[in-house]
């Protein structure tokens, strides 16, 4: 159902930001943070999934959209993301692809195939 | 009643204390871009629940009124959105502009495709 | 619940300081224009909760205004530290 798949992306989303403003404010009381910058090749197609999906990496304490790079001939659209809590490559993209895909889940009301 | 009330109180509390975690890791973070990211729980969560907070006080000592919460809930929707799409042309601006990015973020991928 | 709001807004000026501290021993201008936003909203949730206390319908019009114009300031900002350029 079409408007389960939306309701279950609002609520994973309300869960990432709850369990990140905790990763906050454990940054306000112990002052630890690793930060980092990486470059994650997007699966949106449209304009307004990109916009969706960059609001919700943003919108997520510890996650920040630096920067977008149009699609080229050769690669598609990339998205610079800023990470506070985790400076670890893979478990990063991991998260975003999560992210991603629950979001793609919600709007084209199909499976998203693994890229 | 007394169970919205307590509802009331903590959310208002809960909230506050969100904004006062985020002024202080403002001073724990080391650069411009952390704060940036570091801003996220006061807009995303804590002004939330203190406008939710308010509107069920108001509730309690008026009555239901449709229109509050109409606007609660546009007001709840528009600091999400709204602070997101701030973040991002700020985090963009600071990229642009010579604000320096701690040494100790790595990796950067920034710094390499330029 | 009138204690809570009331505890809560002096939470909330206690932040506000700390932001107006913040700025004042800050070195570049986009930490600025991000505690400067940290100031506003909680000014703007300072004055829903004295809403809240003293009845007055307009302060959750305030907060919806202040949620949706709040971005005007920012992305001002944003412009003058980046000297003008998109």
């Amino acid at each position: 159902m079409h408007v389960f798949r939306i309701l279950y992306w609002l609520w994973y989303l309300t869960a990432q930001i709850v369990i990140g403003s905790f990763k906050v404010v454990g940054l306000a009381t112990t002052g630890r943070s690793r930060t980092a910058i990486v470059a994650y090749p997007t699966r949106a197609a449209t304009d307004l999934e990109l916009t969706l999906f960059t609001s919700a990496i943003t919108i997520t304490p510890g996650t920040l959209v630096v920067g977008v790079a149009a699609a080229t001939e050769s690669e598609g659209t990339v998205v610079f993301v800023h990470s506070l809590f985790d400076n670890d490559r893979s478990s990063i993209l991991a998260g975003l692809t999560e992210l991603e895909g629950h979001l793609l889940r919600a709007l084209r009301n199909q499976p998203v195939e693994a890229t | 009643m007394i169970v919205l009330e307590f509802l009331a109180g903590t959310l208002a509390i809960v909230g506050a204390l969100l904004f006062l975690s985020v002024a202080i890791a403002q001073f724990r973070a080391r650069d411009a871009l952390s704060r940036i990211n570091a801003l996220g729980p006061a807009t995303a969560l804590g002004a939330p629940m203190l406008v939710l907070a308010v509107a069920i006080g108001r509730s309690l000592e008026q009555g239901l009124d449709w229109m509050l919460w109409i606007k609660t809930a546009i007001t709840i929707v528009a600091l999400v959105v709204v602070s997101s799409v701030a973040s991002n042309v700020l985090a963009r601006a600071t990229c642009r502009s010579d604000a320096a990015v701690d040494e100790a973020t790595h990796p950067n991928d920034l710094r390499s495709s330029q | 619940m009138t204690l809570a709001f009331w505890v809560a807004g002096s939470i909330l000026a206690a932040a506000a300081m700390i932001g107006i501290v913040r700025v004042l021993t800050a070195r570049d201008a986009a930490t600025r224009a991000v505690v400067g936003d940290l100031v506003f909203f909680s000014c703007i949730c300072i004055l829903a909760l004295f809403g809240a206390r003293y009845a007055s319908s307009v302060s959750v019009d305030l907060a919806l205004l202040a949620s949706i114009l709040g971005i005007l300031a920012t992305i001002a900002l944003a412009r003058i530290i980046t000297r003008g350029q998109r």
